[in-house]
């Protein structure tokens, strides 16, 4: 399973770095008026600091399995079971590893092919037509074949999560 | 090392008994099993937890939480996450998370659910008229949502039973904070865990060590619990208004390819 992955790995995935989109209000929720205000984050209690994780190498984010979080759940934390095309249902590990998994999405864009723009590459902001949607618990925006994650201030574009 | 191992089946085969000899030489040298590897007091102790935790109408429980993702080469990396659950049975909830990666707020009235992304001012919300352990169910079947420390709503429960237990046993006391515990440690299916029960009169899961051994790796997670059994919040607690200019977003449910 991970000669394969390293294999597919080697492509453009450099300027690939997921997280980062904890506090700060992007840019569409920006441009659609509120700017996030304190009452937005009445749970909060974390700083209103930034996380940056420009410089995170992209290893990092091929990630193969995580921990499991609760005893009694069936959830299946192998990230990337099948390494081909179906890259996960339970694509996260848990309610504290939120994010859409690199090393699947570089498989399926290696296959499939399906997006226009480059699995990995980030923008200041999305075209108006996209459409945000809630799966798994993460958000994403999706712009037809295109979608893209929240990532700071920028979006990154992923591999269609379904 | 090889040798060794083979010596007994040389000898055998010396003996002119090759075939008898290898077949029992292993069994001869295999340590003994316990006699029963599921431990009935301990059993009895996660029951007992169980069943206190059932009996609790409202709760505050906090939790600090070290999770761990493995590499494609075996590496691991470790995170931290945050979240505190407000409970009040039998159907409501209201949920604070917060990561590096993201902050959510989940919010539950009886009636609807609705997960709130405060970075992006977006909401999501369904139906839903379960009480808290089909809520955590079924939100995690339908929309892949996990909710923080969801077994405490499932122990006690036919949600969690303890006949899967394959290993149980006492592994003595510790402190959590200044509170004695019970410690205990469980083996079932792809999963090790330990759990720390206080001792006393409130048997209240303190700290919870999850190693899954699915991965070669066995990434690992460590919870610890913070209890207030007078939490402070009340019914308009559960209610979600969504805050000005936020965005209602779809609610797409779990796909299987």
């Amino acid at each position: 399973m991970n000669k394969a992955f390293s294999r597919l790995l080697v492509a453009p995935m450099a300027a690939l770095v997921l997280a980062a989109f904890a506090l700060t209000p992007v840019a569409e929720a920006a441009r659609g008026g509120g700017g996030g205000g304190g009452g937005a984050r009445a749970g909060g209690g974390a700083s209103a600091r930034q996380v940056d994780s420009s410089k995170a190498d992209a290893r990092s984010n091929n990630v193969r399995s995580t921990s499991t979080n609760n005893v009694n759940s069936n959830r299946n934390t192998n990230v990337n079971v099948d390494k081909n095309v179906n890259v996960n249902v339970n694509h996260n590990g848990g309610w504290d590893n939120d994010y859409h998994p690199v090393a699947g999405a570089i498989v399926v864009g290696a296959a499939v092919a399906v997006t226009a723009a480059a699995i990995g590459s980030t923008v200041a902001t999305v075209p108006a037509s996209c459409v945000p949607v809630n799966y798994g618990g993460m958000v994403y925006q999706q712009c037809g074949g295109t979608w893209y994650q929240p990532q700071g201030p920028q979006f990154v574009v992923v591999n269609p999560p379904y | 090392m090889k040798l060794a191992r083979f010596a007994p089946v040389l000898l055998a085969m010396a003996l002119g008994a090759p075939l008898v000899y290898a077949q029992t030489a292993p069994a001869a040298s295999a340590a003994q099993p316990p006699a029963n590897p599921v431990d009935p007091a301990t059993i009895q102790a996660l029951k007992d937890m169980g069943a206190f935790l059932q009996t609790l109408n409202r709760f505050r429980a906090s939790t600090t939480l070290t999770g761990e993702r493995v590499l494609a080469d075996g590496q691991k990396l470790m995170h931290t996450a945050s979240a505190t659950v407000d409970a009040e049975r039998p159907n409501k909830l209201r949920a604070r998370l917060s990561s590096a990666r993201s902050e959510r707020e989940l919010v539950y009235d009886g009636k609807t659910f609705t997960i709130y992304f405060p970075a992006q001012k977006y909401y999501s919300s369904v139906a839903f008229s379960e009480p808290l352990a089909g809520l955590v169910s079924k939100l995690e079947e339908r929309f892949g949502v996990q909710i923080p420390m969801s077994d405490l709503f499932e122990w006690g429960t036919p949600a969690a039973p303890v006949d899967k237990v394959e290993s149980a046993m006492n592994a003595g006391q510790d402190f959590i904070g200044n509170d004695l515990c019970d410690h205990y440690a469980f083996r079932q299916g792809n999963l090790d865990w330990q759990i720390w029960i206080e001792s006393g009169a409130r048997p209240l899961p303190r700290k919870l060590v999850i190693t899954n051994r699915a991965d070669d790796a066995r990434p690992q997670s460590v919870s610890i619990i913070e209890w207030n059994l007078k939490p402070p919040f009340n019914a308009s607690s559960f209610k979600f208004t969504p805050p000005k200019g936020a965005t209602k977003i779809e609610f797409v449910p779990v796909k299987t390819k």
